[in-house]
């Protein structure tokens, strides 16, 4: 090993050597203050967002006209099956060629509000689990 | 995944490390109050005053908590810190429009450590240039290669090696010289 390359190793001891601060406990502080207070920001947003995501699918579904989509399913299924019954066959296909009940909103829509739910519980974890933790 | 408070001191750095990437908030305080000395006292001998000093480690350390996952152990904890804080400290600066012409940078502030103890480094950096005392901070204490130097400071690689070269030498010049009087290199323990 060169001089050279000793006096690099001297110096980098000496770096690594940390001063003496006095002050180094009220820093330390400091920076769990702000690592607590971030987290309590996060929490907050978390959850504010979580709400309001719920809401806002709450709002869309019902402007969907989810509900009346359901009670019209249900209604053309049971007059289907009262046809059926009594062999009136044309009032099925009548029904069928009509576009029968709206397919496509009834089935996008609970994956719809499993997903809403699914952000809505994952809000309120983290908002608990950062409770916890503060 | 958190430790009682009395098990802390146990766990290695990396542990804590892991500990903190899963959101352990007291744990990481841990790695707070074993590096902090050395992030703040990095700084310090860069050229930055006290109180810029404790917020860019601030930062850094904030940074560091979000950024844990990364750190995989390679090498030691409180040398990522410490990176993470030069840069963090070069970006301030540039910021602040005060490197626009390194070169031509004054003599930088005296640095003293707060029990009144002057350190023999830091004593030592004292006869550098700004310049070459932020180019052998980050060469040596927080472990940038000089090529990585160059990029942070935007200077070409020539320039930061003669920096690092001249800072040295007026550095060995100082610590020789040391000896004779309080310490100097033969207090390096290797």
């Amino acid at each position: 090993m060169s001089d050279r390359d000793a006096f690099d190793g001297d110096v980098e001891r000496l770096f690594a050597r940390p001063p003496a601060l006095e002050d180094d406990a009220v820093f330390v502080r400091r920076v769990e203050h702000r690592l607590n207070r971030r987290w309590r920001v996060r929490a907050v947003v978390l959850t504010v967002a979580g709400m309001l995501g719920g809401v806002l699918a709450v709002r869309e579904a019902v402007e969907a006209g989810l509900g009346g989509s359901l009670v019209r399913l249900s209604e053309e299924s049971g007059r289907a099956v009262q046809s059926a019954r009594g062999l009136d066959w044309s009032a099925a296909l009548d029904w069928l060629n009509g576009g029968g009940p709206d397919l496509i909103g009834a089935s996008t829509m609970p994956a719809f509000w499993l997903i809403s739910a699914g952000l809505i519980a994952a809000a309120l974890f983290t908002a608990f689990r950062a409770n916890e933790a503060s | 995944m958190s430790a009682k408070p009395t098990d802390l001191s146990r766990f290695h750095d990396v542990e804590l490390a892991a500990f903190a990437a899963a959101g352990g908030r007291r744990e990481f305080g841990e790695l707070v109050r074993r590096h902090s000395a050395s992030v703040r006292g990095l700084l310090r001998r860069m050229g930055a005053d006290p109180a810029l000093a404790d917020d860019v480690a601030q930062d850094a350390f904030i940074q560091a908590f979000e950024r844990c996952a990364d750190f995989r152990g390679e090498g030691a904890f409180s040398a990522w810190v410490r990176k993470i804080a030069a840069r963090l400290y070069i970006k301030r600066r540039q910021k602040e429009a005060r490197w626009t012409d390194l070169d031509a940078a004054g003599e930088p502030e005296a640095f003293t450590s707060d029990v009144g103890r002057t350190l023999d480094l830091d004593e030592a950096l004292k006869s550098l240039n700004e310049v070459e005392r932020v180019c052998v901070s980050l060469c040596h204490g927080a472990g940038l290669t000089q090529s990585e130097i160059a990029t942070a400071l935007n200077l070409p690689l020539g320039t930061v090696k003669s920096h690092v070269k001249r800072g040295l030498d007026k550095l060995r010049a100082r610590l020789d010289a040391g000896p004779k009087q309080q310490g100097g290199l033969a207090d390096v323990g290797s």
